[in-house]
């Protein structure tokens, strides 16, 4: 089935992602910082950002800050702090990834469950941080009573690694 | 006789002084009633996003300047105090004022900031150690005012300027700290200084009757009043002391009028004029808003400048007089110019169509008399430097236009947003924007035409197993008939039909037959569907013309739909406010950002695609006569029948915008979605400056190597093979290898082509 003689050929297009290697997650350019993966395992636990990944200057900042205020208890301070990181660093999955953990501590499962999934689709090539994704996520289908689907997130953690 | 008179005089007396004194107690009660209790209310005050400042920052320097010349920074070669800045080169050092804002307070500062091309290449503090990141004070955008208008900055004795108490004691006042509230002196010195010179230069009442007068009692000029003025003044300076009166002065002085706002205290009159705060006030702009207390219409330095600059500089030669300055202090005063604020620039202008965006959002959250009397303040995501962009690309680009007929009675609405968060950055409700009225980027509810078929397209895209980019479509005529008898015939733009097409094709050069056939093929209500999934709330019936843009949407709802489309099918509600502080600084509100995942991200990445070929190849080509080829963009256009609306939506990697044009009464224009609305889109990127769209490839995503004529799988190997995405599995099977001939024919290619 070839298209009627009226059909233009297919154009190359250069599209960003339309190039043969696998996409990276090196954000340079694009969002002006940061450009070394290094998947070194992430956690939830507090204070230790700066080993998880190589974080710089701004977002380092705001996320240390977000973490000082949600240990004194302070979740909106938290949240809002998240998201002035967001607006810096939109494509940051560990920035998705701390509101996502923020939402859940403020007792927002379903929002934890799509900013872990949000931070998911932009984490390729960070095993260790898909994993946490996915643990996040399992955790927030759990809080709103889906053992199966936590079943699942946490089996998709288990071979993200 | 006379006795029995003195008796009778005596007791009226005495009744007199009773009434007299019944009445003092009354006024005394009045009098506290009001001063102690709360004495002003003060309307919510709007803030535009703060400037935030770290390394690495896409920032132009020009658009930085233009942002601290809007938020009243003065200028200097060395930097010695808040509010100062310094320019040299690509060096700019400024002292931030600090603020409260709703995460966290921000302090003031010494930075230094370094650009490099149009980012920051260095945030520095004053001693040079690095600061990662640091945010700038917003700019004041607008007020809730009550239905009297009344508007002010409350400020604190502590908070004003040097001279400031000294000057208006010098010009309204001069036995202000001596006098217990009024001044036969001061009415007598006045009385003979007017007389002298000729002219009114001093009025006869104390600051503390000027104060009676305007808290408590109405404008009727008679002696009663006067005399219960003067009263009032005692009882006054009887109960608080004068630090207090004279505070209460400062806050309460009428001092102009900005159209229905009438302008209190020397605080807003600061910020008004000068957009600073009182405490940076210079001695020159001291002596003006003094000066102005006189008469605040006269001496209105945007309206009667030279009449304003008389007046101050009349103000600074009594401050050498009374010897609060030297003669050289004031030559030097009076030698600058008047400073004040110019109007349509950044810190002179009003914004009405996005505050009208913020009220609408406020008035469903709080109380009028709440915004309008407790001073909250709203920190909302307005960008004041894409606003002004927004607003310079529609003015330029409607007189570039306007050499086509009609264009003058063409109105305009257009939203910008922030498609990695939801946030509106810039509005415009008309194409004059500074004048409040029909704001139609929230209310032109206008058919959308072409707008609708990305959510067509998505709709196919979302089943890999019947639908890929590179499916055929039949763009030939048809006709459907309707429920009613009615036969339906779309036709295309060009009153063509276009044959066997591949399904991108379709969307990329906007063909309604191929459009229309595929939406039949899914079944209205589907699409109808994805349009709400796509976060549009509708009550379109399901006939087939909605598959061409039947339906009505707003600007503002454009943008909610494209929003999902641009952040990898995840809805985001769009949001103005982001967070509400109490006048005293605690939190009251956040407007958290919200996602929802509604599409696969495979399907949007080749919905995106289709949209960035619309750019690349299609119908919205035209762009890249004014932005580089290397910027990729994704959008579409859009026209309803009879040329009456002219429609563009696309996004880039962080910027995505609306324009729509057509006319109140909906008459037809000489724009089409390409013609109008897109020029109008493309100047706004241009000023913008933004990110390529760059979408992460989805787990599920394969990029395959086809031949171009027959979209069958090739092997990049033989010449002229495409790479088209594909969702894993839809992919076309791999072709064979070219073999060795190949590198010869595609040498041969290039040979060719360099001919050409």
């Amino acid at each position: 089935m070839v298209p009627g003689g009226s059909a233009a050929p297919i154009q190359s297009f250069p599209a960003p992602g339309a190039a043969s290697e696998p996409w990276s997650p090196t954000v340079g350019a694009s969002d002006g910082y940061g450009s070394v993966p290094a998947p070194v395992a992430p956690s939830g636990i507090p204070g230790n950002l700066a080993q998880d990944e190589q974080l710089d200057g701004p977002v380092l900042a705001l996320l240390t800050t977000a973490q000082q205020q949600q240990g004194g208890g302070d979740l909106n301070g938290a949240a809002a702090s998240l998201e002035r990181a967001q607006r810096i660093a939109p494509r940051e999955p560990q920035v998705l990834y701390r509101l996502a953990e923020v939402r859940l501590a403020q007792g927002d499962a379903a929002q934890a469950e799509q900013f872990a999934r949000r931070g998911l689709s932009y984490a390729a090539g960070r095993p260790a941080l898909q994993a946490s994704l996915w643990n996040l996520i399992a955790q927030a289908r759990e809080r709103q009573g889906d053992a199966a689907g936590a079943a699942q997130a946490r089996e998709q953690a288990r071979v993200s690694l | 006789m006379a006795r029995r008179l003195f008796g009778w005089a005596l007791k009226l007396g005495l009744v007199g002084l009773v009434v007299l004194a019944v009445f003092a107690v009354y006024l005394d009660a009045v009098v506290q009633e009001k001063f102690s209790g709360k004495r002003w209310t003060v309307p919510a005050k709007v803030y535009a996003r703060p400037l935030e400042l770290f390394v690495g920052q896409k920032l132009a320097k020009a658009d930085f300047l233009q942002e601290l010349d809007a938020l009243g920074y003065r200028r200097a070669t060395t930097v010695s105090g808040p509010g100062v800045v310094s320019v040299a080169g690509n060096s700019i050092e400024l002292h931030s004022r600090g603020f409260q804002f709703y995460e966290s307070s921000e302090p003031a500062q010494r930075v230094r900031v370094r650009f490099s091309g149009d980012f920051v290449a260095g945030l520095n503090l004053a001693n040079g150690r690095e600061l990662p990141v640091a945010r700038l004070e917003p700019l004041l955008i607008g007020g809730l005012y009550p239905a009297h208008q009344e508007d002010r900055v409350l400020i604190k004795l502590d908070q004003v300027p040097p001279y400031l108490v000294e000057t208006l004691v010098a010009v309204e006042d001069r036995e202000f700290f001596n006098h217990f509230g009024v001044s036969p002196k001061g009415i007598a010195r006045a009385f003979w200084v007017n007389a002298t010179s000729g002219r009114l230069v001093q009025g006869g009442s104390t600051l503390t009757q000027q104060l009676v007068k305007n808290f408590y009692l109405t404008n009727e000029r008679s002696l009663s009043r006067k005399a219960t003025e003067a009263m009032m003044a005692v009882l006054l300076e009887l109960h608080y002391d004068k630090r207090e009166i004279l505070e209460a002065y400062l806050n309460e002085v009428f001092l102009g009028q900005d159209g229905q706002r009438a302008v209190h205290g020397f605080g807003l009159a600061s910020q008004y004029f000068f957009s600073q705060p009182l405490s940076e006030l210079q001695l020159e702009q001291v002596a003006l808003l003094v000066g102005m207390v006189k008469g605040p219409t006269f001496y209105n330095p945007r309206r009667n400048p030279e009449r304003a600059l008389e007046r101050r500089n009349l103000v600074l030669d009594l401050l050498v007089e009374q010897g609060v300055v030297t003669a050289e202090v004031a030559a030097a005063a009076k030698a600058k110019p008047l400073g004040v604020t110019r109007r349509g620039s950044m810190a002179d202008s009003s914004f009405p169509a996005f505050l009208d965006l913020v009220k609408r959002q406020l008035r469903e959250d709080y109380r009028e008399e709440d915004l309008t009397e407790e001073g909250l303040r709203i920190f909302t995501s307005f960008d004041p430097i894409l606003q002004f962009k927004a607003e310079g690309a529609l003015a330029d680009s409607l007189k570039r236009l306007s050499g086509r007929k009609g264009v003058e009675a063409v109105e305009a609405g257009m939203v910008v947003t922030n498609p990695e968060n939801g946030e509106v950055q810039a509005l415009i409700g008309s194409r004059q924007p500074r004048f409040a009225g029909f704001n139609r980027a929230i209310d032109a509810v206008r058919p959308i035409g072409s707008l609708i078929k990305p959510a067509i397209y998505l709709a196919a895209l979302e089943r890999p197993s019947q639908y890929s980019l590179t499916s055929l479509l039949e763009d030939e005529p048809f006709s459907i008939k309707g429920a009613n008898g009615q036969v339906w015939s779309p036709q295309n733009y060009d009153r063509k039909a276009h044959g066997t097409i591949y399904l991108y094709q379709g969307l990329v050069n906007s063909y309604n037959l191929s459009t229309t056939r595929l939406g039949m093929e899914l079944g209205v209500p589907t699409v109808l569907k994805t349009l709400e999934r796509l976060g549009v709330e509708h009550d379109w019936p399901a006939y087939p013309s909605m598959l061409l843009g039947a339906g009505g949407l707003s600007p503002l709802q454009v943008a909610g739909m494209y929003q999902t489309l641009a952040n990898g099918g995840f809805n985001t509600p769009l949001r103005g406010i982001r967070n509400v502080l109490t006048a005293d600084g605690e939190p009251l509100k956040r407007y958290p950002f919200q996602i929802q995942q509604r599409f696969d991200s495979g399907a949007i990445y080749l919905l995106q695609n289709a949209m960035q070929r619309t750019m690349a190849e299609g119908t919205g080509r035209s762009v890249y006569s004014q932005l580089p080829r290397s910027l990729n963009l994704a959008g579409k256009t859009g026209t309803s029948n009879d040329s009456r609306d002219s429609w563009f939506a696309g996004f880039s990697q962080d910027v995505l915008a609306v324009v729509w044009l057509g006319r109140d009464d909906n008459g037809p224009t000489p724009l089409t979605g390409a013609s109008g609305a897109l020029q109008v889109w493309a100047d706004f990127m241009r000023r913008a400056d933004p990110l390529p769209l760059d979408m992460p490839v989805p787990g599920n995503v394969t990029q395959a190597w086809i031949d171009p004529v027959d979209a069958r799988g090739a092997d990049p190997s033989c010449p002229g093979t495409v790479q088209m995405p594909y969702i894993r599995g839809s992919e076309p099977l791999p072709g064979s290898p070219c073999g060795l001939q190949a590198p010869v024919d595609s040498v041969m290619d290039w040979v060719r082509g360099w001919l050409d």
